[in-house]
């Protein structure tokens, strides 16, 4: 069995809902791509964890576990999406079907002399009916059909992951640096993570300066899941329609006790 | 397969068993059940406990695990299914149907068969009729699929492998919390502070539960109340004053009245009000606040105002935490004493001319517990954790059972005030009050007679940031509507029972309209409207987000049988809708425009980073104090 080796990297956070300081494991690692890359492969996941202190294995394992629950979410959210498009793609193909007898129907049944302007109209739906309910299920079908191989070859070849502690000690350097970093500074959450990732990036630490950047998008957006999944717009029911759902991959993040300097 | 939980400490009680279901938990366990099936495993739980030790748990945990989840399959499910039905809703064209069928369906009966008409008929029957079967089918599928899953769990959680005991450093610390305190409650207002702490949110929630200090009694119905031999005096408690001394101020010329430097870091430290009432306490002082006990709780806490200014052109209220699990408006008032530390453009002017009066937190022992405190008619309180308050799913059982008694004559959020006897607090203000903490506080406010309100409130909680998550401030502007307005208000916010005209009444241009015509009647009596919208632009100048876009159309229709709570009036501005006029609530700030006709607003912040929150609160009484006094008019 082969084992993919992957960090994890303890970082400086601030509590969400309540309030609160702790500090956040941020496995480097993006489900979508692993599984498109290793979904083919027996396999284990080791992690190597970087602390800024020693864990226990309690929390090592929460690590471990929070691998599992993002994993499972994408399955379980790819899978939901493969039973609603079974029929959305069906959709598509009748609608093509129709869309291809009329087009080549109008051709044949057409007396002479024809109307230009009935023949513009069909045109005109023709183009609506075909890019929007062939070409893009048919579209989706591949993509979608490729994503859901992949998973479905990962679930049965994953063997489950490990958690042990990083040895690399310029690794370990790097989160000490980012905990020294954090005790220095305040300000807001925003604004917080900014710098933070300014100093991962002169750092050359690019898992933090990703893990940042994901914080900050997530922060800024005017969103929530009612708003994205229960909205009434026309123009978010025709989008949806025509580009499909997209699955969200979730970011493998477990919370840890606060490590702050002097804490 | 592997999956977590925990054994929580609790205090003089045996530990507990304890699963984070948090929203998405059904997901997790849906992949979590694909897996097992797929790789033909079986489950494995870790338990964390604080100690590590393992003796003869197995049965219990297998039997807790099935008992968790049968108890709240059915609510998690429904609630999914719920959401996943509005999810698959989108995938009905509604549009296709609705305009392109008739359209195709026309031209294939004008065209006739020879001009390829039979074609277009076709297409138009397809979208009309077969399109739709297809959704309705997706539909029946998904809801399959999720009884497959949830059958599915239960098989894995029957066929549970073992149970691996693990040691967690966070745990151990909490179980010393519990044997070092000697007071049940203190024990868990420091657990549940002490959570974020050692890397275990997720049990933050289990010591909102356990931490009131009396058996929650809300959940018993109004078929009678309970006598008590002796019901709590409304005596008036005897307000303490503290003189003001003389401050100095270091001028700064970049603030305007308040300090937008807001520290996320230092606003996290002040968890309970212990640390809160500390640094209030320090503020005060330096700016030379007048400090005045209003009320003292039976646990010794202190309700205070701090009064500063000498200016009679206006009597401003800043007032906040009135619910305790709403944490942004004290720290905000915090905020706003801090700012007068130092002397900003506006803020010699602003105190010369009128007199502020900041109440930072109304239940101090609510905000330590991040809990909501409930008064019964009789005066009693009582704190009810977050997500277990009246309004709450796990009163639907009672409210189901109330409505089949009551057969419909009813609206559903008037059987739910019958359901609960307990009320909120800010809804019992008036003449008939009984609770002797809000009989205090509208004693002072009756001496202070304030001309401006800004009354500051949240709206955050797991259910809450499934829906709001990330909208900015909301302003209610609590003027009192008079009855004749609120009658008619009432019948145009009220169901049709035409079909047809309930099908024109959901069109939004319809809908705008009556809003309008209602706004227009009301803003002839309250010229004060313009306040609103100059504290709205003064927010948004600022750089912070106003509750608007999709947020907004929340608004308009809340729940399809329920006419909505507030209406909105502008972007970010409400004013209370027919809901509240249904169930006789009048919040502290209505009461108070009714009573001295102060300009009163309520405001709502949302999920967002604490900062902003306060941030938002801060922009906007600024700009609310700068308008009155004509400082700044905002435009």
């Amino acid at each position: 069995m082969k084992i993919i080796d992957v960090n994890a990297y303890v970082l400086p956070t601030l509590g969400r809902i309540s309030g609160g300081l702790n500090y956040t494991a941020y496995v480097d690692l993006e489900i979508d791509k692993h599984i498109m890359k290793y979904g083919g492969v027996e396999h284990k996941v080791r992690i190597h964890c970087y602390s800024p202190e020693r864990l226990s294995r309690g929390e090592l394992e929460r690590i471990a576990r929070a691998f599992d629950n993002a994993f499972s979410r994408y399955f379980a959210d790819v899978e939901k999406n493969r039973r609603i498009y079974r029929y959305w793609r069906l959709m598509g193909i009748i609608a093509y079907s129709i869309a291809t007898f009329v087009a080549i129907s109008s051709y044949l049944f057409l007396p002479h002399p024809y109307n230009i302007y009935a023949v513009c109209v069909d045109v005109f739906f023709f183009h609506i009916l075909i890019f929007g309910h062939c070409f893009r299920p048919l579209y989706r079908w591949l993509l979608d059909g490729s994503i859901e191989r992949g998973v479905h070859r990962a679930i049965k070849r994953l063997k489950g992951c490990e958690v042990v502690e990083g040895e690399d000690r310029g690794k370990l350097r790097l989160v000490e640096m980012m905990r020294e970093r954090f005790s220095e500074i305040d300000g807001g959450e925003i604004n917080l993570y900014g710098r933070l990732r300014d100093y991962a990036r002169n750092l050359g630490f690019q898992a933090a300066v990703r893990f940042y950047d994901w914080l900050i998008k997530e922060l800024r957006e005017e969103e929530s899941f009612y708003t994205k999944y229960n909205p009434a717009s026309l123009w978010r029911r025709i989008k949806l329609y025509y580009l499909g759902f997209k699955v969200e991959v979730p970011r493998i993040t477990a919370p840890m006790r606060n490590m702050d300097v002097g804490a | 397969m592997k999956w977590l939980v925990y054994r929580v400490p609790r205090k003089d009680e045996p530990d507990l068993f304890y699963i984070d279901l948090h929203p998405f938990w059904f997901l997790e366990a849906e992949g979590m059940y694909t897996e097992l099936e797929e790789r033909k495993e079986r489950l494995t739980i870790q338990l964390l406990t604080a100690d590590g030790k393992a003796e003869n748990i197995e049965k219990q945990v297998k039997e807790g695990l099935l008992d968790t989840f049968y108890r709240d399959k059915k609510l998690i499910s429904e609630v999914l299914k719920r959401l996943l039905s509005y999810y698959l809703s989108l995938l009905d064209p509604l549009w296709l149907r609705l305009f392109l069928g008739p359209t195709f369906l026309a031209s294939g009966l004008i065209r006739g068969y020879l001009s390829g008409g039979a074609a277009d008929f076709l297409i138009g029957l397809y979208l009309l009729m077969g399109n739709n079967l297809l959704v309705k089918r997706i539909v029946k599928e998904i809801r399959d699929y999720y009884e497959e899953v949830e059958s599915g769990i239960e098989k894995a959680l029957k066929g549970l492998e073992r149970v691996e005991c693990i040691e967690h450093p966070g745990l151990r610390k909490l179980k010393e919390i519990m044997e070092r305190a000697k007071d049940k409650t203190e024990a868990y207002i420091e657990a549940l502070h002490t959570c974020d702490k050692v890397g275990l949110p997720e049990l933050k929630e289990f010591y909102c539960y356990s931490a009131p200090i009396t058996e929650w009694r809300y959940r018993e119905p109004h078929l009678g109340f309970p006598l008590y031999d002796e019901g709590r005096s409304i005596e008036s408690f005897k307000r303490r004053r503290r003189a003001a001394t003389k401050p100095s101020r270091m001028r700064d010329e970049e603030m305007e009245l308040f300090d937008f430097n807001i520290g996320a870091k230092y606003l996290y430290r002040l968890s309970t009000y212990r640390e809160l009432h500390r640094e209030l306490e320090l503020a005060a002082e330096r700016i030379g606040a007048e400090k005045i006990t209003v009320y003292e709780t039976e646990r010794g806490y202190e309700i205070n105002a701090y009064e500063i200014g000498d200016g009679d052109e206006a009597r401003i209220l800043i007032k906040a935490g009135c619910h305790g699990r709403e944490p942004a408006g004290p720290l905000a008032i915090l905020q706003m004493m801090r700012s007068l530390e130092r002397e900003g453009r506006y803020t010699d002017e602003v105190l010369s001319r009128s007199r502020i009066a900041f109440m930072p937190v109304d239940d101090p022992e609510g905000y330590s517990m991040r809990a909501w405190m409930g008064v019964d008619m009789a005066g009693r309180e009582e704190h009810w954790p977050p997500q277990g308050g009246p309004y709450s799913l796990q009163g639907e059982a009672e409210l189901l059972a109330l409505r089949l008694l009551n057969r419909g004559s009813l609206h559903p959020a008037q059987l739910l005030e019958y359901a609960v006897r307990f009320r909120d607090p800010n809804v019992v203000w008036g003449d008939n009050v009984k609770s002797p903490r809000i009989a205090a506080l509208q004693e002072y406010l009756e001496e202070f007679r304030p001309t401006f309100a800004v009354d500051l409130h949240e709206t955050i909680g797991k259910m809450a940031d499934l829906i709001y998550k990330g909208a900015g401030i909301l302003s209610i502007e609590n003027f009192y509507i008079p009855p004749e307005i609120r009658d008619r208000l009432e019948n145009m916010m009220k169901r049709p029972e035409n079909r047809l005209a309930r099908y024109l009444s959901k069109r939004r241009i319809l809908r705008r309209l009556l809003g309008l015509e209602y706004v227009r009647t009301l803003m002839a009596e309250i010229p004060e409207f313009e306040i609103g919208e100059a504290m709205m632009r003064h927010v948004a100048e600022k750089g912070f987000k106003v509750y608007r876009g999709e947020y907004q159309k929340l608004l308009d229709k809340p729940s399809p049988d329920w006419p909505p709570q507030l209406i909105s009036i502008d972007v970010g501005r409400t004013i209370d809708g027919p809901l509240l006029f249904k169930l006789d609530i009048r919040v502290c700030p209505a009461w108070l425009h009714h009573r001295f006709g102060t300009l009163s607003y309520t405001t709502e912040t949302f999920q967002n980073p604490i900062d902003e929150r306060v941030g938002e609160d801060l922009a906007f009484v600024e700009g609310g104090i700068l308008k009155i006094l004509g400082i700044k008019d905002g435009d």
